[in-house]
């Protein structure tokens, strides 16, 4: 059953087609690995599904109750601390006061975390900032999990930490995933189809993904490892 | 601050008395009495129950003028910050507002309501709302977009939205309005009881004033300036702590 379906999706940005007639169909619990080179449209993909901008043309079906975004930047009110960040979106879930704190005492548990929940955002460093942001989307247990190149600005060492805490939760969870990266060795693993996005309709979609077929096709459409591109 | 920014501080307040007193003893005593004086007749006034009346009428206009201000001002700042169309629908009221000389307000508002507490309450309302809701209006309007993207994709409620989002996000521009809002309510009471009531602060300066009673006169306008700085003192001093607070991640 499908989780949510664009239909003929059309948006331009300043008369610019960023999508035309554009379809996209994720089925409950389906991972899909989103690449494409630089300003194609990725982000704002993921801004169509999660509602955020509304299509210009075309429709959106979607029977998405819940979503977890994971943002490019870590995105916490710096105004409130660990704790309030991930207590507000369980408000927002409507989720008793009861139980609230031992969700994000679990939830801070899961990435390692536990001892930070009083410091505000400027007092943690990015890789500490970024996995208060994962746990965030898992802890209103999302059927839909939208990642934005969530680890980009962290080092390699701090890419892996977290893609093992990614990979934990993914394994535990039934949510559906679309991950935006920039790298398909980070990607691939962890999804089961895979989406080029190109521009001008040319947006090509894997099945299984077969890591060596899909980066021999990224080269022959000069998408480095870095998806640079035209 | 540092000692000598305080010292500098302190000459100016020393300086600004001396002056007080000299111009006092060359115009005389009729038209300005000096600041000796004026104290002497504070502290007479003071042990008087009546004084304690009048100020007391004052002060609840002025607290009602203020929370009025503040709360719609702060509501319709918020809404006009979200919602462009209310925004340009409001703009001709509040360039009407801003712009209208208060004295003109005062009169029109006598005829309207005639003289007392509810004339005095309108028009101090009236004439503090806009600085509130332009700094408020603007502040939302200027929140950093990601924010509103944040709160969309969590599906933040409305009130979260206000208590998490926007007002943490324009507490500095709402922290200037509200030292405005404050200086500016006490000189705009005085003239609007000056101009139209039987009682309160205004109209003891009013009638000192005709019954040529300088010490007295002076010793009202002190009570006045006392007003600001203990709102400035205990209202907004807490007030800013808090919203710094809040800023500590800038
Ligand atoms: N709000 C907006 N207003 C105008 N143009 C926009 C807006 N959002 C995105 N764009 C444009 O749409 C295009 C796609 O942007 P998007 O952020 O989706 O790219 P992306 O694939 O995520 O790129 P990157 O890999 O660099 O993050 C870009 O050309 C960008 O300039
Ligand atoms: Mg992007």
């Amino acid at each position: 059953m499908a989780l949510i379906r664009l239909e003929d999706i059309g948006l331009a940005f300043a008369g610019k087609d960023i999508f035309k007639d554009f379809n996209l169909t994720l089925q409950a619990g389906q991972r899909l690995a989103l690449l494409g080179a630089s300003g194609v449209g990725k982000s704002t993909l993921l801004r169509l599904i999660a509602g955020l901008v509304p299509p210009q043309s075309g429709r959106i079906y979607s029977r998405v109750k819940q979503i977890g975004f994971v943002f490019q930047d870590a995105r916490l009110l710096p105004w409130l601390t660990v704790y309030q960040n991930l207590q507000l979106v369980l408000q927002a879930k409507g989720m008793p006061e009861g139980v609230r704190a031992e969700k994000i005492s679990y939830a801070l548990a899961g990435v390692k975390l536990e001892a930070s929940q009083s410091l505000y955002p400027h007092q943690l460093s990015g890789g500490m900032a970024q996995r208060v942001s994962l746990a965030r989307a898992f802890i209103i247990e999302p059927d839909l999990l939208l990642l934005d190149e969530p680890f980009s600005a962290l080092d390699v060492k701090l890419k892996q930490d977290l893609g093992r805490l990614l990979v934990d939760y993914l394994d535990r969870s039934q949510a559906g995933v679309v991950y935006v990266s920039h790298s398909p060795h980070e990607v691939l693993p962890l999804t089961d189809t895979c989406l080029v996005l190109q521009p001008a309709r040319m947006e090509k979609t894997f099945n299984n993904n077969q890591t060596e077929a899909i980066l021999a096709y990224l080269k022959d459409e000069g998408l480095g490892p870095g998806l640079v591109g035209n | 601050m540092s000692l000598q920014l305080r010292l500098w501080y302190l000459a100016g307040m020393v300086s600004l008395l001396a002056g007080w007193h000299l111009t006092a003893i060359t115009m005389g005593e009729m038209v300005l009495a000096t600041p000796l004086h004026t104290l002497a007749a504070f502290c007479q006034m003071a042990l008087q129950r009546e004084f304690w009346e009048h100020l007391l009428i004052s002060a609840v206009r002025l607290f009602y003028a203020l929370s009025i201000a503040t709360v719609v001002g702060l509501l319709l700042g918020l809404i006009a910050g979200r919602i462009a169309a209310v925004k340009m629908f409001l703009e001709p009221l509040r360039w009407l507002l801003m712009s209208i000389p208060p004295v003109i307000v005062v009169l029109l508002a006598m005829l309207w309501l005639g003289m007392g507490t509810a004339m005095v309450v309108f028009i101090t309302t009236c004439l503090l709302m806009p600085a509130v809701y332009v700094n408020t209006q603007k502040g939302v309007e200027s929140i950093d977009h990601k924010w509103i993207e944040l709160a969309q994709a969590y599906r933040f409620s409305i009130w979260q939205k206000v208590t998490a989002i926007y007002l943490p996000a324009i507490s500095p521009s709402l922290a200037a309005a509200l030292v405005l809002v404050c200086c500016n309510g006490v000189r705009i009471l005085v003239l609007a009881e000056v101009l139209g009531t039987h009682n309160g602060l205004g109209y003891q300066v009013a009638n000192a004033r005709s019954a040529f009673n300088s010490a007295e006169l002076y010793a009202w306008v002190l009570m006045s300036l006392l007003i600001v700085a203990w709102l400035e003192f205990f209202l907004l001093g807490p007030v800013q702590k808090a919203m710094n607070r809040w800023q500590t991640w800038r």
